[in-house]
């Protein structure tokens, strides 16, 4: 499993995150698979999720926001979120968020770093079950171990990558398997 | 909307899908319907949100919901 990641030094426009997003996931395919950049070629399923042309056994997921760009490849259900860490947004906390989160939340020394550990954590596990929005995410719960650890009753495994200044990268694979440890590759924007 | 994207008014209609015209993510998405909610007295049920594509999509849901 491969996790690609850049950071721009600037707000990048939408145009800018795709074409960000097109170069990572040549990156990561190339890494895992072995799948040269040339050969990439991405189709639609019929629900409008993306996977590369003529390799079921590749799966991908993309993540992007104006701070930054994430791109998970692996062979099984992956999803990746990323966050640029802001003000927390009230209607999502009410909207999506356990009142156990929310405890933890405003207990926190950086309430708004926590509060996007929580939103991209859910949002990479509606992301791997392909299910996006319509999965009701106050049930999606976790708590955060004083470590980073991601903790939740879920059968999936997750991973926060915390280390690029301003911004928050979620990961999560479908089958838990205690040895998963990804790759981690950071590229220039 | 228009607190959430930065595009002309003239940008926003009944047709426009905020995720792939206004490059709003899941998290606007889920902001914006949150203050409907709040500020309208509206339950959008998660199971509708996907069903909820356009703006005159989520314009049709809080009237007939409200």
């Amino acid at each position: 499993m491969t996790l690609v990641v850049a950071r721009s030094p600037r707000p990048a426009s939408a145009s800018e995150q795709r074409d960000a997003a097109r170069r990572l996931l040549g990156i990561g395919l190339e890494r895992a698979f072995g799948v040269p950049p040339a050969d990439v070629e991405v189709e639609r399923t019929s629900d409008g999720k993306p996977r590369l042309l003529g390799r079921p056994d590749v799966q991908f997921n993309i993540a992007h926001c104006p701070a930054a760009v994430a791109v998970a490849v692996a062979d099984q259900a992956v999803g990746v979120d990323v966050e640029e860490i802001r003000a927390r947004d009230p209607y999502v906390a009410a909207r999506c968020f356990d009142a156990s989160e929310l405890d933890r939340v405003e207990a926190a020394t950086d309430p708004d770093r926590e509060f996007f550990r929580y939103w991209t954590l859910k949002e990479s596990y509606v992301k791997a079950l392909g299910t996006g929005l319509s999965h009701p995410l106050r049930s999606v719960r976790f708590a955060v171990s004083a470590d980073g650890e991601p903790e939740s009753d879920l059968r999936a495994g997750f991973r926060l990558v915390e280390q690029f200044p301003g911004v928050i990268v979620a990961l999560c694979w479908l089958q838990r398997r205690a040895s998963v440890y990804p790759d981690l590759v950071h590229v220039e924007w | 909307m228009r607190e959430y994207a930065d595009v002309p008014e003239s940008a926003i209609t009944r047709e426009t899908d905020p995720l792939r015209d206004l490059n709003l993510t899941s998290y606007d998405l889920m902001s914006i319907i949150g203050r409907l909610e709040s500020e309208l007295g509206v339950s959008v049920a998660e199971r509708d949100v996907r069903h909820l594509v356009t703006l005159g999509d989520l314009d049709d849901y809080i009237r007939a919901h409200a």
